[in-house]
């Protein structure tokens, strides 16, 4: 055994990590990612035509035959987005978070639904279980299940929530592929119609500066600037952001706040781990110099949590309530509201007049 | 007086034997344990082709077996990985991530997660780029300032903490992948693929036989640098190379599996406890005991108990609550038990 | 007797520090050259040099016949055994394995070691007497036997060239003559021993020829009786001795003089005090 022998099995072993390498991107070169930019969907209610070829999320084509009746959710938008096109009976598999529309729970309770794991972690031999002839994948998170899936010969379409233009298009695609093409035309009317009378009623206003938190400010203040979703939202609602010049999401400084001088301080969150709302509003009211920001002196720091938040922080069907929500929040004199609570839960169907007519 | 060297030949073959037969028994009892019901008579038609069910047999051949798989074969190379990192170094700590590759591993990762356009298939490359990346940062590092054990140890450190940090930096610019890039960390074989155990095998089969080859060499280089070269091992070349070809292995798969603690530190300790420090001994055995536990891990991890609200937990939390314990027993016992 | 090795003109510099300073001398087989001389005054680096753990600055060193880095690292291994005087701790393995480890480039085997192996790791624990060590853990072994596996695991290397460094440190008095006396028997098969020694008694007895070294210079060189003298170790030393060759015997006795002299006036003052007769015969000191 001497250096020779040494330079050779290097060398050799080089070469097979290369080989390896190579491999691994041979492999996945059968999964064509063009990347290309989701085409813009017509949203005509005529009835889809089989075999039809769709384009996803990740710019995979796949290739449909028949109405799919065996529909796996895996993202608490996603479900609503199929709920909404009056697909409850083809569902059989949602997961673990989805919680909304009500029909979901008795549905599960019959045994007609089963949960499917986590978000980040779905319970793969679950969905091959159920047998489905179509599993929809967020693609932010869970792109890395797509070729285990595909591994099983499941049909996967991955689909994006990253906007308003997002989550017309995956009704739309979601209607195209299950034949219930006039539901999804049903619906994005309806998110484009409150969009218009929103927009309308606020031609001659002005916007006013807001604040968005992501979260209770104990837990580090963030907040979502431009490019998000709910930026997007506040937008239409007539509002700006005070940090709408950042990309993404920003952590302000208490300075940042102060020097913003929001009108509205919108904290929108899922839950509010255990704290009590109006704890939080103390919270903030209470940091040095805040009380000089305009939101604290007029007590409008509000907190949509629960079904609120969902509106807000998933990119479904319910994104023309959380539009409604905003602008009526931000604006009430234009929409005639009155008596909005700071804190809108579960019940804020009770508190928003989603009437456009 | 002494041991016979049949005797040494036929206590090895024994040894494996043994954990052979554990390993295999585990492996069949381990295609029984998952969400799906899937009994052992249908285990059976399966194999034999004579199921008429296309969703077990899909879910058997082209999800669990390959899963479970790739859990053995992914213990069996941290445990050998984390045998030859200790005898290089000297060190009883030192894991088969210490040249720092996890970190870069997983900045790889992240990378991949967040950075859009990149496609969704290129995590496992990302993650294999990284590892072998920071490796080559830390032997460049480590060559400059003298190329001891120590230096070495050292250099993975610096580089280590420096891609941990450029990590934190990716995190704190995407919060929203900020979970995903988590989950990765932790380890998980929900992905796992006949693809992942092809490369993972094209990869590693000549890294660990190479590393077997020269196992006795590696007692020798237990020495160090002068004692090994009077013996005729030329340290200079077979130190980084062991190196080399115990971090590719390893690369290959962190890249499909994430970074999972803890086989890797705790096997070879525990059939040292047995055999003592002789890597001809130690680094087979250390792979089939990586192998177990890796496997017995994946297992708990898969049972359909709804505990955690059906999340899933991530292996390498589970292997640190069986390695710790593990561990703490072994270091109560005498630290000479520690001896390499 | 071939001339083994060969030095010339060597010299090891580390920048300004002359570790050796031009060495001449050479070593034949059959031999036990002892090389003695101060704490830093090159005996470690001499050795290590010819082993081909440091590199030399100039100079050639001929093993054989050949330089010294023509070889091999398996073939120098074959030729020439080196033991260090340290290790590092923590083998958990049977000091029979780190004999055999010895056996390495001799062995047919590229895993296990072979019945010869076994039997020449055998032979050398037998010489040594530590066949009783065989079974234990290194780990467990006091320094002194841990030298002595260590030594047998340079001896299981079978080769004609050895060389040691501080082979018998930290060595009881038996085990000392024990080790000397295994060399010396191997000389005498025909092996070509280098050893540094600290002991100059050791030196004396043992060695066939005796280097002196001071600040990497070779100071005398030739049989123990010309190197080991009162002037020589006077000056290289730097302590104040009397060397006295026992001409019956054939050994020097080295005496520091304060002690000599010391004990000459004690004696003296308490066989005054007694008025008794000196407690000590009065052949070894007062005859001089």
């Amino acid at each position: 055994m001497n250096s020779k022998f040494l330079y050779i099995a290097i060398i050799v072993v080089v070469v097979v990590a290369v080989a390896g390498l190579g491999y691994m991107l041979v492999q996945s070169n059968n999964n064509p990612n063009n990347n290309s930019t989701t085409p813009v969907l017509n949203t005509s209610t005529a009835p889809t035509v089989y075999p039809l070829t769709i384009t996803d999320a990740d710019g995979r084509n796949v290739t449909f035959y028949s109405p799919p009746t065996r529909i796996v959710a895996m993202s608490p938008a996603i479900t609503e987005d199929v709920f909404s096109l009056n697909l409850a009976g083809s569902v059989v598999g949602v997961d673990n978070y989805s919680d909304y529309p009500p029909q979901l729970l008795q549905l599960e309770n019959s045994g007609n639904i089963t949960t499917c794991g986590g978000y980040t972690t779905p319970d793969i031999e679950q969905i091959a279980s159920l047998n489905p002839q179509v599993v929809f994948l967020d693609q932010s998170l869970q792109d890395s299940f797509v070729s285990t899936l595909a591994n099983l010969n499941i049909t996967v379409v991955v689909l994006s929530g990253n906007s308003i233009s997002d989550v017309e298009h995956n009704l739309i695609l979601i209607g195209q592929i299950t034949n219930h093409t006039s539901d999804a035309t049903t619906q994005v009317d309806q998110i484009n119609n409150t969009i218009n009378y929103v927009e309308a009623k606020l031609q001659n206003v002005t916007p006013v500066p807001v604040m968005e938190l992501a979260g209770p400010p104990e837990d580090g203040m963030w907040s979502a600037a431009n490019g998000t979703f709910i930026n997007q939202i506040m937008q239409i609602a007539g509002g700006t952001n005070i940090f709408g010049n950042y990309q993404s999401w920003y952590e302000p400084s208490g300075e940042d706040v102060i020097n913003g001088n929001p009108q509205f301080v919108i904290m929108d969150s899922m839950e509010l781990y255990g704290l009590d709302p109006q704890s939080i509003i103390s919270y903030f009211n209470s940091q040095p110099g805040f009380s000089s920001v305009s939101a604290v002196q007029n007590n409008h720091f509000y907190i949509v949590y629960g079904q609120a938040g969902d509106t807000v922080e998933r990119a479904g069907p319910r994104i023309s309530d959380a539009i409604l929500m905003y602008a009526e929040i931000l604006h009430p004199n234009v929409f005639n509201v009155t008596n909005i609570p700071t804190i809108l839960g579960d019940n804020y169907t009770d508190y928003i007049n989603t009437n456009i007519g | 007086m002494g041991l016979k060297v049949k005797n040494r030949k036929a206590l090895l073959i024994s040894y494996v034997s043994l954990l052979l037969i554990f390993l295999v028994l585990l492996f069949l009892g381990s295609v029984l344990v998952g969400t799906a019901k899937i009994s052992v008579l249908q285990v059976v038609e399966s194999i034999l082709g004579l199921d008429n069910n296309q969703i077990t047999h899909n879910i058997l051949f082209d999800y669990r077996i390959p899963r479970v798989l790739f859990a053995l074969i992914t213990g069996f190379i941290l445990g050998v990985a984390g045998g030859v990192m200790q005898a290089l170094t000297r060190n009883p700590l030192a894991d088969p991530y210490i040249s720092g590759m996890s970190a870069g591993a997983a900045v790889g990762a992240a990378l991949a997660f967040t950075i859009a356009i990149l496609p969704f298939y290129s995590m496992p490359i990302l993650a294999f780029i990284g590892a072998i990346g920071s490796l080559m940062l830390s032997m460049f590092i480590a060559r400059r300032a003298g190329g001891g054990a120590m230096s070495f140890v050292l250099a993975g450190i610096a580089v280590g903490t420096f891609c941990n940090a450029i990590l934190m930096v990716i995190i704190a610019m995407n919060p929203y992948e900020a979970q995903g890039i988590m989950y990765w960390l932790f380890g998980s074989f929900s992905t796992a693929s006949w693809q992942a155990i092809e490369v993972t095998l094209i990869v590693a089969i000549p890294c660990i036989l190479l590393i077997f080859w020269w196992a006795r060499d590696v007692n020798i280089m237990l020495f160090g640098e002068e004692h090994a070269k009077q013996l005729g091992v030329n340290a200079k070349w077979l130190w980084p190379a062991l190196l080399i070809l115990s971090s590719l292995a390893v690369a290959a798969c962190v890249a499909y599996a994430g970074i999972i603690g803890f086989i890797g530190l705790v096997s070879a300790h525990v059939v040292r406890l047995v055999v003592g420090s002789d890597n001809r001994f130690v680094l087979p055995l250390a792979g089939l005991t990586g192998a177990l536990l890796l496997l017995a891990s994946d297992d708990l991890v898969r049972v359909p108990i709804n505990l955690f609200g059906g999340v899933e937990l991530p292996v390498g939390s589970v292997t640190a609550m069986i390695g710790v314990p593990v561990f703490v027993y072994l270091l109560l016992r005498k630290g000479k038990n520690f001896g390499m | 007797m071939e001339c083994e090795i060969q030095i010339d003109d060597l010299k090891v510099h580390y920048g300004a520090i002359k570790a050796l300073d031009g060495l001449n001398f050479s070593v034949t087989s059959g031999e036990v050259l002892g090389i003695i001389g101060p704490n830093g005054s090159g005996k470690s680096t001499l050795l290590n040099t010819i082993s081909r753990s440091v590199k030399p600055t100039s100079g050639s060193i001929l093993v054989r016949g050949k330089s010294r880095d023509t070889y091999s690292n398996q073939e120098f291994a074959r030729i020439v055994s080196a033991l260090l005087p340290q290790w590092p701790s923590g083998f958990n393995m049977k000091s029979m394995d780190i004999v055999l480890m010895g056996c390495r480039n001799n062995t047919k085997g590229h895993w296990w070691e072979d019945a010869n192996d076994l039997k020449a790791a055998r032979e050398s624990l037998a010489l040594l007497n530590a066949v009783d060590l065989a079974e234990r853990n290194f780990d467990t072994l006091s320094s002194g036997e841990q030298r002595k596996v260590m030594i047998a695991k340079s001896l299981a290397q079978r080769t004609s060239i050895v060389l040691f460094d501080e082979p018998v440190a930290y060595l009881d008095l038996k085990h000392k003559f024990e080790v000397m006396e295994v060399l010396t028997k191997l000389a005498l098969e025909g092996k070509t021993i280098v050893v540094t020694l600290h002991d100059l008694d050791l030196a004396a007895k043992y060695c066939d020829k005796v280097i002196l070294i001071s600040h990497g210079k070779i100071v005398a060189a030739g049989l123990p009786k010309e190197v080991i003298t009162t002037d020589l170790i006077k000056s290289v030393y730097d302590v104040d001795v009397d060397v006295k060759w026992d001409e019956d015997l054939g050994y020097p006795i080295i005496i520091p003089a304060k002690l000599a002299r010391k004990s000459r006036s004690a004696i003296a003052a308490k066989a005054k005090a007694q008025s008794r007769s000196p407690a000590f015969p009065d052949s070894h000191f007062m005859a001089r």
